[in-house]
């Protein structure tokens, strides 16, 4: 191998520089809105399938996620103190609720509300759980009945958690087995457990309504779990009790 | 001489015993994984689905061999003394590069694998293989290399990965093989296999019989 100047070094080492990032600056600027669209979408396909949408329980892709979501989804947003809808309110307004009370225990001011709309009616709300996995935040859609007492659906976000793992709260069969489970025992709110292992070895009868199935290997994550729907849940509570009152 | 037979001669060079040899020594021989050792963080790491490790062993092909393409056609003009960095900043860039067409056309593979795939950066393999064969070797058999030693990688993840998602998960590629009611009469998963002590012991069992197959010996 041929010796070289110094200048040489410096150049090649800048050209190699200039050549890397080019090559990096195109291709992100072509594929970012792909990438943009893809993540939204899968924001809104999870909560869709945490509403019940569609009805079938096919997975719906690209243009029919939009659809949906422009058609069946509504959102209202509600001061969490009182529970009551706060007109002229949006996303952007509970993100910065959320963002303001970030690393300490209190629940944001405001919190929102998806509903899924039938016809004029709603058949479902979800309600928003945030929490922390074992590596990371982790949050999620829990989706009530019209009785504001039986979940209909849920869908978790867990960014941080390993693959096989933690991350299997994101997997359907885990999803799936909150549908049915109750978070309102006689009156009062209970949380679900996320048992460590099979729900039917933790809990008996009646407990098993508040009861799901554990991810094995993923203990601390599962445990994150149970800590965000129970939070949730509670300060949700003022909102689903004025649902089952019939004043929403 | 006729076009012909010029063509001929072209096309054994390019497939000649030596290029072919240099293809399939890693496969088996020569094993990245089982017999260089190398690459074992991310074989260890990928393996708990069938499907991870798929796109995980197409995406480090897809390095090792472009990887080693490039570094071999600019071998003559990189400067000794920055050749590791020069090396690294072009693996570098593929790697982030698939990342990018990951999230843009697998997205929800790329949401599970993305920190995998950010780490083929450090994956021995390529290093290893720039280092050793494209910086003294021409570009195509640099790239049959690649090819080669990514796919000797692949396929040990395969192997990994469809025997942890068969016994730890009861599938594969996500399809549910162990039936139902074969849980129903007491089977379980087993909860070893989707952890990485469960892969490090299955590493060792297919290197010990990778190796007396080969007949392989430690110097």
């Amino acid at each position: 191998m041929a010796e070289f100047s110094n200048g040489y070094v410096m150049g090649f080492a800048t050209a190699v520089c200039v050549v890397a990032s080019l090559a990096l600056a195109g291709t992100h600027a072509v594929l970012k809105p792909t990438q943009d669209l893809n993540r939204v979408r899968d924001y809104q396909k999870d909560v869709l399938s945490a509403l019940g949408l569609p009805e079938d329980g096919r997975r719906p892709v690209g243009e029919e996620i939009d659809r949906l979501w422009a058609e069946r989804v509504g959102m209202i947003v509600i001061d969490t103190q009182t529970g009551a809808p706060q007109e002229g309110k949006s996303k952007a307004d509970v993100d910065a609720a959320w963002a303001a009370v970030k690393n300490t225990p209190n629940p944001p001011s405001l919190l929102s509300v998806y509903t899924r709309k039938d016809g004029a009616d709603v058949g479902t709300y979800a309600i928003e759980v945030r929490g922390r996995g074992l590596w990371g935040p982790i949050s999620g859609f829990l989706a009530l009945e019209k009785d504001a007492a039986t979940v209909a659906g849920t869908v978790f976000f867990a960014p941080a958690e390993t693959p096989g793992l933690g991350l299997e709260i994101t997997a359907d069969w885990f999803k799936s087995q909150w549908k049915g489970k109750k978070i309102d025992d006689g009156g009062k709110p209970r949380p679900i457990k996320v048992a460590k292992g099979k729900a039917a070895d933790e809990c008996r009868g009646e407990d098993l309504a508040f009861c799901v199935d554990g991810v094995s290997g993923a203990t601390l994550t599962c445990r994150g779990v149970t800590a965000m729907v129970d939070a949730g849940v509670k300060m949700y509570e003022p909102f689903l009790r004025s649902i089952r009152g019939g004043t929403p | 001489m006729s076009t012909a037979a010029a063509e001929a001669k072209g096309s054994l060079q390019l497939f000649d015993k030596k290029v072919r040899k240099t293809f399939s020594d890693p496969l088996v021989d020569n094993n990245p994984i089982t017999v260089q050792v190398l690459g074992v963080c991310s074989a260890l790491a990928v393996t708990t689905q069938v499907k991870q490790a798929l796109i995980m062993g197409i995406a480090v092909i897809f390095c090792t061999s472009l990887s080693n393409l490039i570094l071999a056609s600019i071998r003559n003009f990189i400067p000794n003394s920055i050749r590791i960095i020069v090396q690294l900043a072009v693996i570098s860039v593929l790697v982030i590069f698939v990342d990018e067409v990951l999230a843009a056309y697998m997205y929800d593979l790329e949401k599970s694998l993305s920190v995998f795939i950010g780490l083929i950066i450090t994956n021995c393999i390529l290093l290893g293989r720039a280092e050793a064969y494209a910086m003294s070797n021409p570009p195509w058999p640099s790239f049959v290399d690649g090819l080669g030693n990514g796919l000797g990688y692949a396929v040990v993840l395969l192997v990994v990965g469809a025997a942890r998602e068969l016994f730890g998960a009861g599938s594969l590629l996500g399809f549910r093989l162990i039936p139902e009611a074969a849980y129903a009469m007491g089977y379980t998963n087993n909860g070893l296999m989707v952890l990485a002590p469960g892969a490090f012991m299955l590493l060792g069992l297919i290197i010990w019989a990778m190796r007396s197959w080969t007949g392989f010996e430690e110097h």
